[in-house]
């Protein structure tokens, strides 16, 4: 049994002939004593001489072609096979775009509702005209101060956002506007004021 | 008298050192000396010559790429094979893979592997093609670890040590490989040899 499993070590080697000479005469001997391991080295020399006779695959007509194709892809872009790890980059960066969109879409629907309340200003010290609106802007007090108080701009809310006259802080109104018109209308006061101090003066 | 210039073949060594230099005519002459080797290689492992092309395309193109990546520590028969023998159990395992979730293909996959009839006639067997065909069922059948073995040592020829090496196994491991991977495939072959000797 020993020796069956010491032949079986050798036999790769006595198949390719590179056993020593002493190695090789103990297999010889115990070849001859054991049919069953004899016809082992005549199923195994038979394999070895069948895979040594198949053919030789070769390659095809076109194969230096295509690998000439993709070398000459290869040295336009050398980094081509850094591609992979990017995807989840431009994936993470397509998300961020994404939730950046929708947070500008919300923003601006948000402000279109809240822009016109944020430019009228909730500082009241007259009761408000009807069918008008008090217009304050952020430099609301100095207007106040050049107008001599709160103005009252007659144009219904309504109609000014119709119509993006301005002055309401509708969508397309801008703060330019509201200032020219607001100087304007504290012009017409402040002169119809000397007015009234020049004729005083006249009766005086 | 004219003399004769003696024209000594560079060695794969040679070749790759050139290439690492920019010589790119070198990187034509191994792609000339190992793309049949390899693709005979690849082809017996996989059992696929559309396939068997494509490892070694990529091998090429990933020995192009990671060129300076060798050293010159190893034969470059040695790196080459390694980059291919990845790449072909790589393969496999993928169509495994795809064998496990596709169940319906198991059926007509596992009749690829079956051995030809034993009761076939004497001319059929002697037919050098299905002999071929025959064995190369055979060699597929062979569990990967001694197939690759087989593959290395009896159908391209590399010496146990080479092999060693490509595998990163034992001297012994490989030889006890390659003993018990033919004993294996006698045991596939048998009918068909029972036949051969009638």
């Amino acid at each position: 049994m020993g020796h069956c499993e010491n032949f079986l070590n050798d036999l790769p080697d006595y198949i390719d002939g590179t056993l020593s000479n002493s190695k090789m005469k103990l297999v010889c001997n115990h070849l001859d004593l054991h049919v069953e391991c004899k016809h082992l080295f005549e199923r195994a020399k038979i394999v070895k001489k069948s895979l040594a006779a198949m053919p030789m695959i070769t390659t095809s007509d076109e194969f230096e072609e295509r690998l000439k194709t993709k070398i000459q892809a290869e040295m336009l872009n050398p980094r081509s096979d850094r591609i992979i790890p990017l995807k989840p980059l431009v994936a993470s960066l397509t998300a961020a775009a994404a939730i950046a969109a929708f947070a500008i879409v919300i923003n601006d629907q948000y402000l279109s509702d809240k822009a016109p309340k944020m430019l009228i200003t909730p500082k009241l010290t007259t009761p408000p005209m009807p069918m008008g609106r008090q217009v304050s802007s952020q430099s609301g007090n100095s207007l106040n101060r050049m107008a001599g108080g709160p103005v009252t701009i007659g144009v219904p809310l309504d109609s000014a956002n119709s119509r993006n006259e301005g002055l309401t802080g509708a969508p397309g109104s801008s703060a330019d506007n509201v200032l020219r018109n607001l100087s304007r209308s504290s012009q017409m006061q402040n002169v119809g004021k000397e007015k009234e101090e020049k004729d005083s003066t006249r009766k005086n | 008298m004219a003399e004769k210039k003696e024209t000594k073949k560079p060695t794969d060594e040679e070749l790759i050192a050139q290439f690492q230099e920019g010589d790119y005519y070198a990187f034509e002459l191994i792609i000339k000396r190992y793309k049949d080797q390899l693709v005979n290689f690849a082809f017996r492992f996989i059992g696929d010559l559309n396939d068997a092309e494509d490892i070694v395309q990529e091998t090429f193109l990933r020995v192009f790429r990671k060129r300076n990546a060798y050293k010159n520590v190893a034969k470059f028969s040695t790196w080459i094979y390694t980059i291919t023998g990845n790449l072909a159990k790589t393969e496999l395992r993928r169509r495994k893979r795809r064998k496990l979730l596709s169940l319906t293909n198991l059926g007509f996959e596992d009749k690829e592997f079956e051995l030809p009839d034993p009761e076939k006639g004497p001319e059929e067997t002697v037919d050098n093609i299905i002999r071929d065909s025959v064995l190369q069922k055979a060699i597929n059948s062979l569990p990967e670890k001694f197939k690759e073995v087989i593959i290395f040592r009896d159908l391209q020829e590399l010496s146990y040590e080479e092999i060693s090496t490509i595998l990163k196994i034992p001297l012994g491991t490989v030889k006890s490989r390659v003993n018990r991977g033919r004993l294996k495939l006698q045991e596939v072959l048998q009918d068909y040899f029972n036949e051969l000797r009638d």
